[in-house]
């Protein structure tokens, strides 16, 4: 939350008056302009003005040298001087628009009026002060308080051009989190995250606080927010305060653009899909709109290379937004935020004359239609009645909606499942005294909707090892119908404290959670505290906090899973230590411990004694199945020993530090910038159920016995799927001139780890003539690694300045020493284990050309991109 | 607008960078070492003699370094010919030199 | 005092509150799991060898009831023959479990000699032989003609029973 009142735009005109931090040659130069003016209105000649334009940058406080200033009403263009500054001329004195291209791209271009002859006119290339400490003054005297420094512990903060431009992520800007220290990619993640070792479905991802139902368009090709749309993401990786809620991982805050001065927008071309951006003012500069979109022509482009029966992803994300402000007290948001995928395969039955160029056999014959989207829906009013206090209430609508058809073996499942909420919230923020004693506070009701229905494949033995779905006469798998709808209702508030002074900081809180279906209450602590040394620089900072996520909806769905299900728990403990230094610099060391329990793992063996059959509503009753399953309802009520698949069972620990260094480059500076970061962790999981040992394989038990023999907790530690000790990541970029950037990422990685395979089931199944070995996996759960992964991405930029914007060409070369990474372990049905299976799959980072004596040529995959901002 | 955007860009370091990473490119060869080829065949032989009661009377023996091509080939096709098991399929052959039509052509 | 200080020291007293006292009220929820293995562990079948004397005391029955001279002999020397056992003086029900629940192999096509059989699995069997034997009794087949003709190894309802032991079934109360 924040509350941006600035237009640093316009300030430039305004804010010479209203600056009580103007320096004094400012001010001089002002009453200078201001007493010239007032004599030449009265004499009014009405020839052409000469005046000088300077281009001022005051985060660096001096001028900047050899920047376009285009006067767009007389298109006329000017390069500043070695001083900065640059002779101009208009037909007559006005309000004129000085478009000003600042290093590195970005764009200002404030309305200043030009009135006398010999003026000196200033363009700011930035706000007047750093995004920290925000303090604007309204347009009615009241002073908006940011709250951008809300906490110093675990959160990063990156502005969109430090981000934007990583080489090696397809111009993605959300890409470059991954960047961070405490984050780390899991294996084929497509773009997901995982955080100080909790799993990446842990995390929440917020626009400007509301929800987004997947950060990533399919496998990670794109994001789903414009990357234009984008100001600032902040990424919270533990112990963060108590104003967000639902996630024991991490939060990625992603804040949009709030300020539109003229009509303008944003497109990006690239291999596979197209962006756009427009925006523009309302009414006289009280509110704007943003309307942003992508969509991926991936399945025209790759249509020719294409095997038939593969519709490759297609997918489309828009987002819109909608800003007014009635009066200094009262303002308006809407909100939409929508995306969506599809994809398709099927795998026929099409033999080959060369074994080798067949598909692996356990999925001939399988096919899998898969689409998901989701929506968010928001009206945003915020009400600002006085200097010190301001509420905010946002009524949302989110949806998550996907449909699946899948079929392998004799087995075909069907389900469209609908998993979304809609909330009521309120937070607000009281200066109770100055600075020092702030409350923050809020609830929300959510009233979750999810509906699921059509059909689910589960093995009918859990002790089988091997099921086989190819099998008719004795069938391993069973289909269980699905149809779900339930809401149930979600309700958690918040109260923060800060007390501010003398360097030392104090903000306890604590948030309030309730879980309807199990009626899981929880009152969560959270807090940080934090002293900074003003003279060295220094920060010490230690903070703590519990934190509760509902379930995903499937888990607890009444007819297939388990509802007796409880929120999931994290705790996180962090201590660090902050040293800002010549100015530019920022270095951070911090050491972290978060524990995770009542994680939902599955659970082959939890049954339920007895429950209630779910009993239709007579006006669902559609079909004759439908009719059926009301008979057997009314005539068995009660379900028996039903199995509920997933249990509370799980526990998790991770552990590690972190420690980053960062140059900053202000926004229109040029020169380098960049971070290094090291992350150091160990994650440990545990699902805690039974582990069938080899002595049980020979042992025949009753079925009751083995019940009370699957209770008995066998499971160890294990490293998690995504564990990686090292990562460590190296981001510069170099800003040489107006035109040029280059940029380079280096990134390091430990490999996640992998189960070893011993062995195969002998190759007991058959699918369409074909044996299928399964693979038998060792008993120690992700006991060996891939070799470390490394690699190193450079990028160039070339900017073309022109007076209705900039293009933008960018080039990319991935891999540039073409080491050759290991991805993971590849396992293929049609052979039995041996040295070569599995085998060692190769990433994706270079491209492979086949060329005569069997041999492959590799070279670096290189991306190109246009980016016209106008 | 587009036009002068491309007349405008000055190619040469681009084309620097594309000519820098294509001579920067490694060609390997696709051979697998002979232990690894032979546990590869092997396995599948030994499956298929235990499925027939049966295996040829004489040891598959590699001439060198195999592709992991022809080795693929050769124990898929093991694998899945038909019982009896008293020959080695004819697309083994490939491991000793370039059957025509089948696999990458080798020079 | 003034308001300001009162409201001031009673927001942050009530956080400083909050903030050390936390709360979950998840424990006071019921532990399924935990009351069904309680149930199954104290119901767990413990004296086996009354009920193989009664599982087997029903094949006697069946046998003396079809009034062929030496049918109860033939049985044990059935049964000695199937699951390889001594059976020793007097062949009753008693010397016959005896040996029964003694024996190394169980008529199970897998085992292959290393496999083990629990208490309850044995259970399964006995109990499963007492249902088809009282099932002969009281569909009348103990009888001279149909005698000869019984074996639960041949019988449907005997083989389900045991898969059902074995798989689903349970003595947990519906």
């Amino acid at each position: 939350m924040e509350f941006p009142e600035s237009n640093w735009g316009t300030k430039a005109v305004v804010g010479l008056e209203d600056s009580p931090r103007s320096n004094p040659k400012k001010r001089r130069i002002t009453r200078w302009t201001v007493a010239i003016f007032l004599f030449l209105v009265a004499t009014l000649p009405l020839s052409a003005l000469n005046f000088r334009i300077r281009v001022y940058d005051p985060e660096s406080d001096r001028s900047l040298p050899d920047v376009q200033v285009i006067i767009l009403e007389t298109k006329t263009r000017y390069y500043t001087d070695q001083k900065g500054e640059a002779d101009a001329t208009v037909p007559d004195p006005g309000i004129y628009t000085f478009r000003t291209i600042v290093p590195g791209g970005g764009l200002v271009q404030p309305r200043l009026q030009v009135n006398v002859p010999g003026q000196l006119i200033t363009v700011f290339t930035s706000e007047p002060k750093s995004e920290q400490t925000r303090q604007t003054v309204g347009a009615g005297g009241i002073t908006v308080r940011g709250r951008r420094d809300d906490t110093k512990l675990s959160r990063y903060n990156v502005r969109l051009d430090e981000i934007k431009r990583i080489p090696g992520q397809f111009g993605d800007a959300m890409k470059g989190l991954e960047t961070l220290p405490g984050v780390s990619p899991p294996p084929f993640g497509g773009g997901d995250i995982v955080i100080r070792g909790a799993e990446p479905r842990s995390n929440t991802y917020l626009l400007d606080d509301l929800p987004i139902g997947y950060a990533f368009h399919f496998g990670g090709l794109n994001q789903v927010v414009h990357n234009d749309l984008i100001k600032s993401i902040d990424i919270y990786t533990g112990a963060y305060p108590a104003n967000f809620s639902n996630a024991i991982g991490g939060v990625i805050n992603i804040e949009t653009v709030d300020e539109v001065e003229k009509f303008g927008g944003h497109t990006t071309f690239s291999l596979w899909a197209t962006n756009v951006l427009f925006q523009a003012p309302l009414d006289d500069g009280k509110g704007y709109w943003i309307g942003s979109g992508r969509v991926s022509y991936l399945h025209l482009v790759l249509r020719p290379y294409i095997p038939d029966g593969m519709s490759p992803p297609f997918y489309w994300d828009g987002q819109f937004k909608i800003h007014y402000r009635f009066n200094p007290e009262h303002a308006i948001y809407f909100y939409f935020i929508g995306a969506k995928d599809t994809f398709a395969i099927e795998v026929e039955d099409t033999p080959e004359w060369d074994p080798t160029n067949e598909p692996d056999p356990l999925y001939i014959g399988a096919a899998l239609d898969l689409n998901a989207a989701f929506h968010t829906e928001a009206v945003r009013y915020i009400w600002q009645p006085a200097s010190n206090f301001q509420n905010r209430i946002d009524l949302i609508y989110h949806d998550n909606i996907s449909y699946f058809k899948g079929k392998i073996g004799v087995y075909e499942a069907v389900q469209s499942h609908h998993n979304g909420y809609a909330a009521f919230k309120d937070d607000f923020s009281w200066a109770i005294y100055k600075e020092n004693v702030i409350l923050d506070g809020g609830f929300e009701y959510r009233n979750f909707q999810y509906r699921t229905n059509g059909s689910n494949i589960r093995v009918i033995d859990p002790e089988d090892p091997n099921p086989d779905p190819y099998d008719t006469e004795n069938p391993d798998f069973e289909t269980v119908p699905v149809d779900d709808r339930h809401r149930s209702s979600y309700m958690t508030g918040y109260g923060m404290l800060s007390f501010k002074g003398g360097g030392l900081e104090f903000k306890p809180g604590f948030r309030y959670d309730y879980f309807e279906p199990t009626n899981h209450e929880v009152v969560d602590p959270r807090g940080t505290l934090s002293y900074t040394f003003e003279k060295m620089g220094t920060t010490l900072i230690a903070g703590a906090g519990t934190y509760h996520q509902t379930p995903d909806p499937r888990t607890y769905s009444p007819s297939s899973a388990n509802p007796y299900l409880n929120m999931e728990e994290g705790r996180h403990y962090g201590i660090g230590l902050e040293q800002v230094f010549l100015k530019q610099w920022t270095m951070k060391l911090e050491g972290y411990r978060h524990y995770f329990e009542s994680l939902v793992v599955d659970d082959p063996y939890i049954l339920k004694a007895a429950r209630l059959r779910e009993f239709r509503d007579l006006k669902d009753v559609r079909t004759q199945r439908h009719i059926d399953e009301l008979i057997e309802a009314y005539q068995e009520p009660l379900v028996y020993n039903d199995r509920m698949g997933f249990s509370n069972d799980g526990t998790g620990f991770s552990e590690g530090y972190e420690f980053y260094i960062k140059k900053n480059l202000a926004p229109g500076k040029y020169g380098w910038y960049g971070w290094f970061s090291y992350y150091w962790s160990r994650t440990l999981y545990n699902e805690h159920q039974h582990i069938i040992s080899d002595e049980e394989k020979d042992m025949v038990l009753s079925a009751d016995e083995r019940r009370i023999l699957n209770q008995y907790d066998n499971s160890k530690d294990h490293y998690a799927s995504f564990d990686r000790t090292v990562v460590v990541n190296v981001v510069l970029g170099y800003k040489i001139d107006r035109e040029w950037q280059v940029g380079l990422r280096w990134n390091y990685r430990t490999s996640q780890p992998y189960t070893p395979v011993v062995g195969d089931d002998g190759g007991r199944q058959v699918n369409h003539g074909r044996v299928i070995f399964d693979p038998e996996y060792s008993d120690l759960k992700y006991s060996a690694r891939l070799k470390p992964y490394h690699r190193l991405d450079i990028r160039i930029d070339r900017f073309l300045n022109y007076e209705w914007g900039y293009g933008n060409v960018f080039v990319e070369v991935l891999n540039v020493y073409l080491k050759k990474n290991e991805a993971g372990l590849s396992w293929s049905s049609a052979q039995p284990y041996s040295a070569r299976n599995p085998r060692t799959i190769y990433d994706l980072g270079t491209l492979e050309q086949p060329v005569a004596g069997g041999k492959r040529m590799r070279f670096p995959l290189i991306n190109a991109g246009l980016e016209v901002k106008f | 607008m587009m036009n002068r955007l491309f007349f405008k860009l000055n190619l040469s370091p681009l084309l620097f960078v594309i000519f820098f990473s294509v001579s920067g490119c490694i060609i390997e060869k696709d051979d697998i070492s002979n232990q690894d080829a032979y546990s590869q065949l092997y396995s599948a032989i030994d499956y298929k003699a235990e499925v027939c009661g049966q295996k040829p009377g004489y040891f598959l023996i590699l001439p060198g370094e195999p592709t992991q091509y022809e080795v693929d080939l050769c124990s898929i096709t093991i694998v899945r010919s038909e019982c009896p098991f008293n020959d080695y399929p004819l697309f083994c052959l490939e491991l000793y030199g370039d059957l025509p039509l089948i696999g990458p052509e080798e020079n | 005092m003034r308001p300001f200080h009162r409201i001031f020291i009673l927001v942050s007293a009530i956080f400083l509150i909050q903030f050390v006292v936390s709360c979950d009220n998840k424990e006071n929820e019921t532990d399924f799991e935990t009351i069904q293995i309680l149930y199954l562990i104290l119901n767990r079948p413990t004296d086996i060898q009354s009920i193989c004397e009664s599982s087997q005391g029903s094949a006697f029955q069946c046998a003396t009831d079809s009034g062929i001279f030496g049918a109860t002999e033939l049985y044990v020397a059935t049964m000695e023959s199937i699951y390889l056992v001594q059976v020793g003086s007097p062949r009753d029900e008693t010397a016959l479990c005896n040996a029964l629940l003694n024996a190394d192999t169980f008529p199970d096509p897998t085992n292959d000699g290393s496999t083990y059989y629990s208490t309850g699995s044995k259970v399964c069997y006995l109990n499963c032989q007492k249902d088809y034997w009282d099932r002969m009794q009281n569909a009348g087949n103990c009888t001279s003609t149909k005698y000869p003709n019984l074996s639960p190894f041949n019988d449907d309802t005997y083989q389900t029973c045991l898969t059902d032991c074995f798989t689903e079934g349970t003595i947990l109360p519906p």
